[in-house]
């Protein structure tokens, strides 16, 4: 038996709730708790919209006002599709913890004492971590196998932030190209031992938000594969030299405009 | 209803503090502060050699022509010549106690003329350089190792994004143009507060080598 706790950014994230969803589900797992970050809180806000600026608002629209109805318009692979096929029964982690009994815990921060103290109560063998800032070691250290995220980027090249946006304003869609990685954390970003990866074949007109939206469906499938393969101990995590990739940062929108054009010409060449 | 209306409403509040800056509105900016120095008799002439080097960046953009007695200096010349600087050696271009003042010239000249044996130390430095602008932000390049002027201060942070533009150029390095990008816009809301002549110069150095980079980078 694999024990499993899983930490969100919100109550309401769809990745979390199908991720947990599926797990809840899975042979020989059982999800021991739930952490959730509180979401109305104004340091973290100040340091958001220094960080994002107008971006920030962006996505408060689109995780506060519009939820699971942001997916309604689109037809590729997205999460709201994939809630739909798996007709995901619940709106927000806190109901699902108490429908089934699970230890369920809301806090300002991830790394506080009280996060940290239904982790060591819980003594989980991973953490499924969806969201929610940096963690610190007194977290990391707690599970025995790790803390397991999942990276919207080719890992090791691609450590940090907008990095799908980056891979195409480098000019490497074809080369390296767009998914995801599934790696333990440690204190550095994105830093730590790759499990898996899995990269999707954009095609032409599709945008960075379809193919933000197509790699979360596949954050999801590594995240569960993932869990699978490590209670069948099938996976052996690989170090990560820094040396093989770079960390980068918030994109500026001068930078993310070239990004956009660099993008559609890779998908127009070599469609 | 509410949720909609709401939603048009953070909507309008996102584009209105969407506070990017555009390539003609800093060519305007450049363009408006340059011919208040170019009047004869405008600025000392202590300045002489630093505003020649910003006309010579900006004959490079082709937003002022050629200028009589001025060639085109595809490569700046450094201000100074750092040879014998063991900064590197020490691993004191800064450090817990602040930005060592000089540190951003001194790693464009290293960049620069780097070899083989310090390319690493370099590498490491100009990284360590560009997250400490990137995770702090506008708090970033605030403390320095020694107590220098508020003028010293920001030909400093002039320095480094002028070291960003150049390291873009040079290792054909997004990032480091993504960087500069985010400074100068930061200094372009304190611009105003601007005192001296030289502090304007300089600033304005940084924003053509910013547009040099982004002319030459960020095409298709």
């Amino acid at each position: 038996m694999l024990k499993v706790a899983l930490l969100a950014p919100i109550h309401n994230s769809l990745y979390a709730r199908l991720t947990l969803d599926a797990l809840a589900r899975m042979e020989d797992v059982e999800v021991s708790a739930i952490v959730v970050r509180n979401h109305l809180n104004w340091q973290r806000f100040k340091s958001e919209f220094a960080r994002d600026g107008a971006r920030l608002i962006g996505k408060i629209r689109q995780k506060y006002l519009l939820g699971d109805r942001r997916f309604s318009a689109s037809n590729h692979d997205n999460l709201g599709k994939l809630a739909q096929e798996r007709q995901l029964s619940f709106n927000s982690l806190k109901e699902f913890a108490r429908q089934k009994e699970i230890a369920y815990r809301v806090v300002g921060d991830l790394n506080e004492p009280r996060c940290e103290a239904l982790l060591r109560e819980t003594a989980p063998d991973a953490v499924v971590f969806t969201g929610g800032g940096l963690l610190r070691g007194n977290i990391l250290k707690i599970p025995k196998i790790g803390v397991l995220n999942c990276h919207t980027g080719i890992l090791p090249q691609y450590r940090g932030m907008d990095v799908v946006e980056w891979t195409a304003a480098e000019g490497k869609a074809a080369t390296v190209g767009f998914g995801a990685t599934l790696h333990l954390m440690d204190t550095g970003v994105d830093s730590g031992p790759i499990l898996l990866r899995k990269t999707i074949n954009p095609q032409p007109g599709e945008d960075f938000n379809i193919i933000r939206e197509r790699l979360e469906v596949v954050m999801v499938e590594l995240m569960l594969a993932g869990i699978r393969k490590l209670r069948d101990g099938e996976l052996q995590p690989q170090p990560q030299n820094a040396a093989d990739g770079r960390q980068y940062y918030v994109m500026h929108p001068r930078v993310k405009q070239f990004a956009a054009r660099m993008l559609e010409l890779q998908l127009n060449t070599h469609k | 209803m509410f949720k909609n209306l709401l939603g048009e409403a953070l909507e309008r509040l996102a584009a209105r503090l969407d506070r990017s800056v555009k390539e003609d509105e800093i060519r305007a900016y450049v363009m408006e502060r340059y011919a208040r120095l170019n009047r004869p008799g405008a600025v000392d002439a202590s300045l002489d050699r630093e505003i020649t080097e910003l006309e010579n960046r900006l004959m490079q953009l082709n937003w002022i022509g050629q200028t009589a007695n001025r060639t085109i200096s595809e490569q700046p010349q450094n201000r100074h010549d750092w040879q014998g600087y063991n900064w590197l050696a020490e691993g004191n271009c800064f450090g817990k106690n602040g930005l060592e003042p000089g540190c951003g010239q001194f790693l464009d000249w290293m960049d620069e003329n780097a070899d083989t044996g310090s390319r690493r130390e370099t590498d490491e430095l100009l990284e360590k350089l560009m997250r400490q602008v990137e995770v702090k932000r506008e708090k970033a390049l605030r403390k320095f190792a020694r107590e220098i002027s508020a003028e010293q201060q920001w030909m400093e942070r002039c320095d480094i994004s002028i070291l960003f533009s150049r390291t873009a150029r040079r290792r054909k390095d997004l990032r480091f143009l993504n960087t500069a990008l985010k400074m100068n816009e930061w200094y372009l809301r304190e611009a105003g507060k601007l005192r001296t002549d030289h502090c304007t110069v300089r600033f304005l150095t940084a924003l053509a080598e910013q547009e040099i980079s982004a002319r030459e980078l960020l095409v298709c």
